[in-house]
């Protein structure tokens, strides 16, 4: 019983260093800024009463009005720009706290505000992984913050490993719920749904030209069986060291390839955080073989 | 255990369950007993796939009707400004619809009326305006390659006034 306890507790909160959820962190920031960034020409059309706006609550809590009804386009520039602000914040581990808090707040609350109702499944996997971050300690190293803590961006404090083991079996749940879905789904039977899909509204000029190639429904059909038994198996490969690159590669690959292929790019954020399936130990390890001593190999104790 | 430790051990619960409770319904339709409604929900979007797919191309069009009492088709791309896949998810309002027709109804409507006070901002008044789904042959040509008569359909919203 004694050593059930000590694995259950081993696999769920240990401690460890911080390196790949700090990783994870700042790629995450990164790709948030970029994600944003290219609202930005748009802002007044799609966050400000001069625009086309459609609050999802204001007609429930008319009280609210004042915080759920659409902004001035100025408000939303200003609104916008402390958003952003804060995946700065994100990024760099700066008052990453409140910089994670401001994210959700203004994520959920941009979103209230437009044409809502898209990307669910996106929405909710980035919202599960701001939560979590947010009580993660991810700043604990690479990051502002702890440079403020103990005077170096490298120094680093031990984090309990259960919000990397979260995200990390979030992955793999949703892998392998896309995945094994389509064993079933009757849409998913052949390789119809990835022909009509390429020359469907969400076909890149790229999945066009590919459509207008001599290929038969067979050659489709093979591609989504491809999809249906490897992706289950990489959900699961993953976790094992062996099988855990090419897991990855072709995780990627597919992840990479619904962009390029359907525009829908934006599942790409989940890329980064393959390191995740890493032990943070190893990971500690590995920032130490590229960065040296640069990277202590203790965890400080902090002064403030 | 210290109050730290039994809350990690209690989200490690809540997500156990979520997590299963959210895969099964994904894969069998089940739902587990226990689980509440709103977890298992937001476990299953979590895991909900690329479901279905359409042979028709279908985009929320908009019409202005002109003094001489002709309609003209008008750009919306100012007002839309996503990739074309994002913009028909969004031009279906799915968060108004899952509240039902004459909610939708209403927002179509309210949807309209700013796309009259845009162009209205622009310098084009139109006397009406009227929305409607238009619904075309896809081909792998390109996405509008069919998107003229006689292969379009249209079916009606609303119009305002």
């Amino acid at each position: 019983m004694s050593q059930q306890l000590n694995f259950w507790d081993n696999f769920w909160v240990r401690p460890v260093p911080p390196h790949a959820l700090a990783l994870t962190r700042i790629a995450l920031g990164l790709f948030l800024l970029v994600y944003s960034a290219l609202y930005i020409p748009h802002l007044s059309m799609i966050f400000s009463r001069e625009g086309l706006v459609m609050p999802l609550y204001i007609d429930r809590y008319p009280a609210l009005s004042l915080i759920l009804s659409a902004p001035s386009p100025l408000a939303a520039h200003i609104i916008y720009a402390l958003f952003m602000l804060c995946m700065v914040g994100i990024t760099l581990g700066a008052f990453f706290r409140l910089s994670t808090f401001g994210t959700l707040l203004g994520g959920l609350y941009i979103w209230q505000l437009q044409l809502h109702g898209f990307a669910t499944s996106y929405n909710r996997i980035l919202l599960f992984c701001l939560l979590i971050l947010l009580f993660s300690g991810a700043h604990r190293t690479f990051s502002f913050d702890q440079k403020r803590r103990s005077g170096s961006w490298t120094d680093w404090e031990p984090i309990s490993i259960l919000p990397q083991r979260l995200i990390a079996l979030q992955i793999t749940a949703t892998f392998l719920g896309v995945s094994l879905q389509k064993w079933w789904l009757p849409h998913w039977k052949g390789g119809e749904v990835l022909s009509y899909s390429y020359i469907s509204r969400w076909g890149t000029p790229l999945a066009q030209w590919y459509a207008r190639l001599p290929l038969t429904l067979l050659h489709y059909g093979i591609v989504v069986w491809t999809v249906k038994i490897i992706q289950p198996l990489c959900a699961i490969g993953i976790w094992i060291p062996r099988v855990r690159i090419p897991s990855i590669i072709f995780l990627s690959a597919f992840l990479i390839l619904v962009g390029v292929m359907l525009s829908i790019w934006w599942f790409i954020f989940i890329i980064p955080a393959f390191i995740l399936f890493y032990k943070p130990e190893e990971v500690l390890l590995r920032c130490r073989s590229y960065f040296g001593d640069l990277i202590p190999e203790k965890s400080v104790k902090h002064t403030k | 255990m210290n109050l730290k430790n039994s809350l990690q051990q209690l989200v490690v619960i809540i997500f156990i369950a979520s997590t299963i409770s959210g895969m099964s319904y994904t894969l069998f339709r089940y739902k587990f007993p226990g689980v509440p409604r709103s977890l298992r929900q937001w476990s299953y979007g979590m895991m909900a796939p690329y479901q279905t797919y359409r042979t028709h191309n279908e985009q929320l069009t908009a019409q202005g009707k002109r003094p001489d009492g002709t309609w003209e088709i008008i750009n919306m791309d100012a007002y839309l400004p996503f990739l074309r896949g994002e913009r028909a998810m969004r031009s279906y309002l799915l968060t108004f619809r899952a509240q039902g027709d004459i909610i939708l109804n209403q927002k179509y409507t309210e949807f309209a009326g700013h796309i009259k006070r845009l162009e209205s901002d622009r310098g084009r008044e139109w006397e009406s305006i009227k929305l409607t789904i238009q619904i075309w042959p896809m081909s792998p040509a390109g996405y509008e390659y069919l998107r003229h008569d006689p292969f379009i359909e249209s079916e009606f919203l609303v119009q305002i006034p």
